[in-house]
C-alpha cells in the first residue's frame, strides 16, 4: 500500500519536447517539481499513474499548472478517471488551450458486476470509444460507465470546444 | 549557519546581539548558546534556521548539544529534513521553507502576532502540541479504503470514499485551528499539528448503512464553525455554477466531498460541538453514481 502511495514525477527531455509522467497520491506530500522555461515547443504530462487527488493535490496541480512556461504545446495522456472527475468538478482545472489526448473510461458488465478499464482518445474533443466492449473478465459485453458529455466536459472546455456549463 | 531567534523578548535584543556576534560560526562554539537560551527558556522556545551552507553532520550535532527544544525554520531538502528530523532529538517542529503554502502560512501566522510574549507563547503551545503524523492519517485512510474495497461498488469508489475520509479529517483540523485564539494552522513539513485540551475529542467513524457508506467526524471542541463554507456550498448546490480555479478555493475539501456524497449532514453546535456526516452511494454503476444529487442538510 505505502508504495502505491508514492508520489513520483520524472522529466525527460528530448530535444525542444520535454515528457513528464506523475504518479501516486497527488496529495499534501507530493512536491510538483517547477519547469523552466528554457526553449520547449511541446510538454506531454502523462497522469496515467495518478491514483488519488484530493484538495491539497488540486491546490498543489493549480499552482504548478499556473507556474508552467507559456507558449507551449501541452498534452495531457492517460488521465484516469479520478483526474477527469476533478477536471468537471473545478471548472480551469485543465487550462485553456491544453489538449487532453485520451482519458480512461470505464466499462461495466452487466454479468458479472465486473469494471474493466480502457483508454479512450479524447484529442477531437469526442470520447473515441465503442459503447460496449468485452468484459475482461467474464467475456460478456460490457457497457460504456459514464455518459460522454458529461464525462468531456472539463476537457471541452480546454479545447475551446464547448463543454462546461 | 546563524542562530537566528526570531522569538524574543525585546528587552533581551542587545544581549543576544552580543552573545551572537561572540558565536560567531556555529559549529563549535555553539555549546554556549545555553547561556543564551536560559533567558529564553521561560519565553518558550528557541527558533533556529538551517541552510545548504551548513553541513549536516555538525548542525545535528549542534541540535542535539541544546538542552532546550528547538524550532527550525529550514531551507533543506526534503531528504535533508527527514534525517534532521531523525537525528535530532529535541527539534520539536520544522518549517520546510520549500514547501510555499505552508511556510508562507506560518510567516503569515506568526506575523499577523504583534507581542512578541505572545509569540513565545505559541512557540510554547507549539512544543506541547501532541503531534499527529499524516502517516498516522494516511494509515487510517488506507483503513477506510480498504473496508471500502470489501463492499460492493464501482472500482473507483474505494479512492473517491478515502477522498472523503481526508477532506473531512483536514477540513476539521484546518477549520478548527483557525477557529480558536490559541491555535494557529501550522503545517511543519509533513506534519500536521493538532491541538487538543485533554478533555477534547475529536472522532472520526465509518460504517455501511447499505446502500451507504457513511462517514461522520465529530467533535467536542465546540470550535468549528463554517459558515463561509456553509455559504459556498449552498451557493453550489443551489446553482449550476462550478467553484473554480481562481476562485479563493475555500472550502475546497468539503466541496470535493460535496460533489461525491449523496447527503452531507453538518450538526454544528457553536461553542460545544459539531459533527459531519457524509454518506457515499455504493453504486455498482459508475453511471448512477455520476447521476446522483446531492443534498446539504444543516
Amino acid at each position: 500500500m505505502k508504495a502505491m502511495r508514492l508520489f513520483t514525477f520524472t522529466a525527460t527531455a528530448t530535444g525542444k519536447r520535454l515528457e513528464i509522467k506523475i504518479a501516486g497520491h497527488l496529495d499534501e506530500e507530493s512536491e510538483m517539481k517547477i519547469v523552466q522555461p528554457t526553449g520547449f515547443d511541446e510538454i506531454e504530462i502523462n497522469l496515467s499513474g495518478v491514483r488519488i487527488i484530493n484538495s491539497c493535490g488540486v491546490r498543489q496541480w493549480i499552482r504548478w499548472v499556473g507556474d508552467m512556461p507559456k507558449n507551449v504545446r501541452y498534452q495531457l495522456v492517460g488521465c484516469p478517471k479520478i483526474f477527469v472527475d476533478s477536471a468537471n468538478m473545478i471548472s480551469g482545472f485543465i487550462p485553456k488551450g491544453w489538449i487532453v489526448q485520451s482519458v480512461e473510461v470505464p466499462y461495466f458488465c452487466e454479468s458479472c458486476e465486473n469494471v474493466t478499464l480502457s483508454r479512450a482518445n479524447t484529442a477531437s474533443g469526442v470520447l473515441e470509444t465503442p459503447p460496449k466492449m468485452p468484459c475482461s473478465k467474464c467475456d460478456s459485453h460490457a457497457e460504456l460507465d459514464v455518459e460522454p458529455g458529461h464525462y468531456l466536459s472539463a476537457i471541452k472546455a480546454a479545447h475551446g470546444s464547448g463543454g462546461e456549463s | 549557519m546563524t542562530l537566528h531567534l526570531a522569538i524574543q523578548d525585546p528587552s533581551l535584543t542587545a544581549e543576544i546581539s552580543t552573545l551572537a556576534q561572540s558565536l560567531g560560526q556555529i559549529g563549535a562554539t555553539y555549546k554556549s548558546v545555553k547561556d543564551l537560551n536560559l533567558a529564553l527558556i521561560k519565553e518558550g522556545a528557541v527558533v533556529a534556521e538551517v541552510n545548504e551552507a551548513e553541513p549536516l553532520p555538525s548542525f545535528c550535532a549542534t541540535m542535539n548539544s541544546l538542552t532546550v527544544p528547538v524550532i527550525l525554520v529550514s531551507t533543506l531538502s526534503r531528504a535533508q529534513n527527514l534525517v534532521l528530523l531523525k537525528s535530532c532529538p529535541n527539534l520539536k517542529a520544522l518549517c520546510d521553507r520549500h514547501s510555499r503554502t505552508l511556510s508562507e502560512q506560518l510567516r503569515s501566522a506568526l506575523g499577523k502576532v504583534t507581542s512578541e510574549k505572545r509569540k513565545a507563547e505559541l512557540a510554547h503551545w507549539l512544543l506541547e502540541s501532541e503531534v499527529l503524523n499524516s502517516g498516522q492519517i494516511h494509515e487510517l485512510l488506507d483503513k477506510v479504503e480498504n473496508l471500502a474495497k470489501q463492499q460492493p461498488g464501482f472500482s473507483n469508489l474505494p479512492k473517491l470514499i478515502r477522498t472523503v475520509a481526508s477532506e473531512l479529517i483536514r477540513n476539521l483540523i484546518i477549520a478548527g485551528s483557525k477557529s480558536r485564539e490559541d491555535q494557529i494552522p501550522l503545517n511543519f513539513g509533513q506534519t500536521i499539528i493538532l491541538n487538543l485540551k485533554e478533555s477534547e475529542k475529536i472522532l472520526f467513524r465509518c460504517r455501511v448503512e447499505a446502500p451507504y457508506f457513511v462517514l461522520q467526524v465529530s467533535d467536542s471542541t465546540g470550535a468549528l464553525n463554517y459558515p463561509e463554507i456553509f455559504n459556498k456550498l449552498h451557493k453550489y448546490s443551489l446553482g449550476t455554477e462550478k467553484m473554480a480555479t481562481g476562485d479563493d478555493l475555500i472550502g475546497l475539501g468539503l466541496y470535493l466531498a460535496y460533489n461525491i456524497c449523496s447527503e452531507l449532514i453538518f450538526d454544528v453546535r457553536p461553542g460545544a460541538a459539531s459533527t459531519i456526516t457524509a454518506k457515499v452511494l455504493l453504486s455498482k454503476k459508475n453511471r448512477d453514481f455520476d447521476s446522483q444529487k446531492t443534498s446539504i442538510q444543516l
